[in-house]
């Protein structure tokens, strides 16, 4: 009888040490997975930082040069030919989830001052002075009105503004 | 019914004569309120600008104290390293006397051995004394001696013992030689923890010094480590924020004491004052690199030019002399920086990559494009490296340049006393100066609208009248005494009515006239605010075109076309 009361303690204590190495091994490879994990994170950031880098077609300048051609309504069809454009643009990235839209000068003259294009939804608008663009495009609106760049592409994390040539200059925040 | 009869009519002369009074000692309280306020005011600036004079002092004070020391440091510091590597220099100066003297033939190849001998045994661990040795056992003819001390060197400094005998041979014209010393110290390097030295062989590279052989491998060489630093992830982000850096070391502050009713009437100044300098920075920047391409090619003769490099090679510290070397530079920036310390860190602390002793290949290209000065590039460098480099250049100055006009502030505000307005481009000034007049017209009618006579002085017009007229009636019946104070008593309430009246008049003309004043000075200063926006802003868009003559001048450039050929070479070099 004392012997296996005597042994199962011993179990017990030999389970317990073999679980808590057990559970630092696993919270080492937890930690280890965790780590390449943000490894491959940071490294497909870059890869797309480098993407988005490369030089703008002359087809996507102008077509997102054009977004206040046709005047105050455009019809949707001309939108999607425009979004059409933007995936041809990127045909390596999925561009969606990355620009929020894109924002440039609006020469439907006064009061017009700025129009976005936000790529969800694909909803095209013109903004007068004093009335906000949506929240996460007004940072873009100073330098689409000042900064002599064509448009602006607004990412959750920077701008990127695309100059006449196809220049892609990143402002970071 | 008898006391109240007689009391009234005194009782109202007291009253007149009274508030009259009051209302004089009132004016004189506002009057002496109005003195002592504005002598406030004057004790308060005198008291800042007391304060500001102070801190000043303060400063000063702090400034002269730590200037003083590092003079004394600097003292302390060179005598420390003359005291441990003051022979280097003996041995540094031998080398260069001994290549010249080798070329006039004009020491007898005695001295030499002798003297490069007693170098030997007078610096030991230096690697350049057992070179000097094999130079002159070279110079000799002695084959055995040569080898035995090259052996020395090399054990030595592997690295600088190649350098130097590439150099050497390539002086001699020995090609073959000094392609096998090339490829010896090239073998030697890693493109991340590339030394100072390896700025020579750009040196020599870019100006055409090595040889055809030479230049082909070393291009090579360079392509194989710009190739293995792009793959690496993080390199363009890397190199992005290093050129930045290098840029933004050119920017200075501005002067832009000629807006002054911006500087003053303006809560965005300190924003404008910002871009402007930003925008500045690219005529700086343009100016800096034409200074550099317009240079005259390098006119001299081959030899010398490999002398100044060899020169370089023998006579710049070693590392173990650049923790010494640092210290001496930090107090002679805090000498030059009239010791100002907080300064002298800044600057330390820029130009410490510089120091580095260990580096990467495109971190030595933005040292050698930007940096001249600290990392000893030649001018031939300076173009090669810029070219190399043009790419990473351009998009960190596209980065610049956008993140600069993404802080140009789209409105402008302008605070004018109580007055305060928005402007875009200082076009506006109609409508602006519509709201600051409806604004002093507000002013104006508020003011008067509590200038205006009292319930009493009002109620005395017409009481006197009645008091008046009451007396009158008594005159014709029994109270003929009572009759005459009271018209007496009724034209004095009148006469007080009136001149209550004047008085309120001449008190709302005089707000009139104060606050048209405030008009027409206050309209003056927003005409002038709203002029200055204007240049302001042709100004700046002005000095920020200028940076598209910087992108031109870099989208010009060639690596190709700064690499001089030398006429037995028929290869183009292509990084």
């Amino acid at each position: 009888m004392p012997k296996p009361m005597l042994k199962t303690p011993q179990t017990a204590t030999q389970r317990t040490q073999a679980d808590s190495l057990l559970s630092a091994v696993r919270q080492e490879r937890q930690l280890g997975q965790e780590q390449q994990h943000e490894e491959a994170r940071m490294l497909e950031k870059r890869n797309t930082d480098r993407l988005l880098r490369k030089t703008r077609s002359k087809a996507y300048v102008e077509a997102l040069s054009k977004l206040d051609a046709g005047g105050h309504v455009q019809n949707q069809k001309q939108i999607e030919e425009i979004l059409q454009t933007i995936r041809q643009e990127f045909p390596d990235l999925e561009v969606y989830g990355l620009l929020l839209g894109v924002v440039a000068i609006c020469y439907l003259g006064e009061p017009y001052e700025v129009h976005s294009l936000a790529i969800e939804g694909g909803i095209l608008e013109h903004y007068q002075r004093g009335q906000a663009l949506p929240s996460r495009l007004e940072k873009a609106r100073g330098i689409a009105l000042r900064g002599g760049y064509q448009f602006i592409e607004v990412y959750s994390d920077c701008c990127r503004a695309i100059g006449k040539n196809g220049s892609v200059a990143v402002i970071l925040e | 019914m008898a006391e109240v009869t007689s009391i009234q009519p005194a009782d109202l002369r007291k009253i007149e004569h009274n508030l009259s009074a009051i209302h004089q000692k009132i004016q004189v309280v506002d009057e002496k309120v109005e003195v002592v306020g504005s002598s406030v005011s004057v004790v308060y600036d005198e008291v800042e600008s007391l304060a500001r004079e102070f801190h000043e002092f303060v400063d000063n004070q702090e400034r002269a104290n730590r200037l003083g020391q590092a003079e004394t440091r600097l003292v302390r510091i060179r005598q420390e390293l003359e005291q441990k590597y003051g022979h280097y220099d003996m041995v540094r100066r031998m080398a260069t006397g001994i290549l010249q003297a080798d070329d006039l033939a004009i020491v007898r190849q005695e001295t030499i051995s002798t003297m490069t001998e007693e170098v030997m045994v007078s610096t030991p661990n230096y690697w350049l004394a057992p070179c000097l040795v094999a130079l002159a056992a070279w110079i000799n003819d002695q084959p055995g001696m040569a080898e035995r001390a090259l052996r020395e060197g090399i054990r030595r400094n592997d690295e600088k013992t190649s350098l130097f005998f590439a150099l050497v041979c390539r002086r001699a014209d020995r090609k073959n030689a000094c392609l096998k010393w090339t490829q010896r110290y090239l073998a030697n390097q890693d493109e991340e923890k590339l030394d100072r030295k390896a700025i020579i062989i750009i040196d020599a590279f870019a100006s055409g010094l090595l040889g055809a052989d030479s230049e082909g491998m070393i291009s090579r060489q360079m392509a194989e480590w710009l190739e293995r630093l792009t793959e690496k992830p993080g390199f363009i982000e890397q190199q992005t924020k290093q050129w930045s850096d290098a840029i933004n070391l050119k920017r200075k502050p501005v002067d832009l004491d000629s807006y002054t009713y911006l500087r003053k009437y303006t809560k965005t100044w300190p924003e404008l004052q910002e871009v402007m300098e930003g925008a500045c920075l690219h005529a700086e920047l343009l100016a800096y690199f034409m200074a550099i391409f317009e240079q005259e090619p390098v006119n001299k003769a081959l030899k010398e030019q490999l002398d100044e490099i060899l020169t370089s090679l023998v006579t710049d510290f070693d590392e173990e002399e650049i923790p010494l070397r640092k210290e001496e530079r930090f107090e002679q920036f805090v000498v030059d920086l009239k010791g100002d310390e907080k300064r002298a860190k800044q600057d330390m602390e820029v130009e410490q990559t510089a120091f580095e002793e260990e580096k990467d290949f495109t971190q030595l290209l933005t040292d050698a494009s930007m940096k001249p000065e600290s990392s000893n590039a030649s001018v031939s460098t300076q173009k090669f490296a810029i070219s190399l480099s043009k790419e990473w250049i351009y998009n960190a100055y596209q980065d610049i340049v956008a993140q600069n006009r993404m802080k140009i502030p789209h409105e402008i505000v302008l605070q004018v006393g109580e007055f305060s307005g928005t402007t875009l481009d200082g076009q506006d000034e109609k409508s602006l100066l519509t709201r600051f007049n409806q604004l002093i017209d507000a002013q104006i009618q508020a003011a008067i609208a509590g200038e205006v006579l009292t319930g009493f002085q009002k109620f005395c017009l017409a009481g006197g009248a009645a008091v008046a007229l009451l007396g009158v009636l008594m005159l014709f019946g029994a109270y003929q005494v009572m009759g005459v104070i009271a018209i007496i008593a009724g034209i004095g309430m009148i006469v007080y009515y009136h001149s209550s009246k004047k008085q309120v008049e001449v008190n709302q003309q005089k707000i009139r006239i104060e606050l048209e004043a405030k008009r027409k000075n206050d309209s003056k200063i927003i005409r002038a605010v709203l002029a200055e926006v204007v240049d302001f802003r042709e100004e700046f868009a002005r000095k920020d075109g200028e940076s598209e003559q910087v992108l031109d001048f870099l989208e010009q450039l060639s690596p190709d076309q700064y690499i001089r050929r030398l006429s037995d070479s028929t290869r183009r070099i292509r990084v």
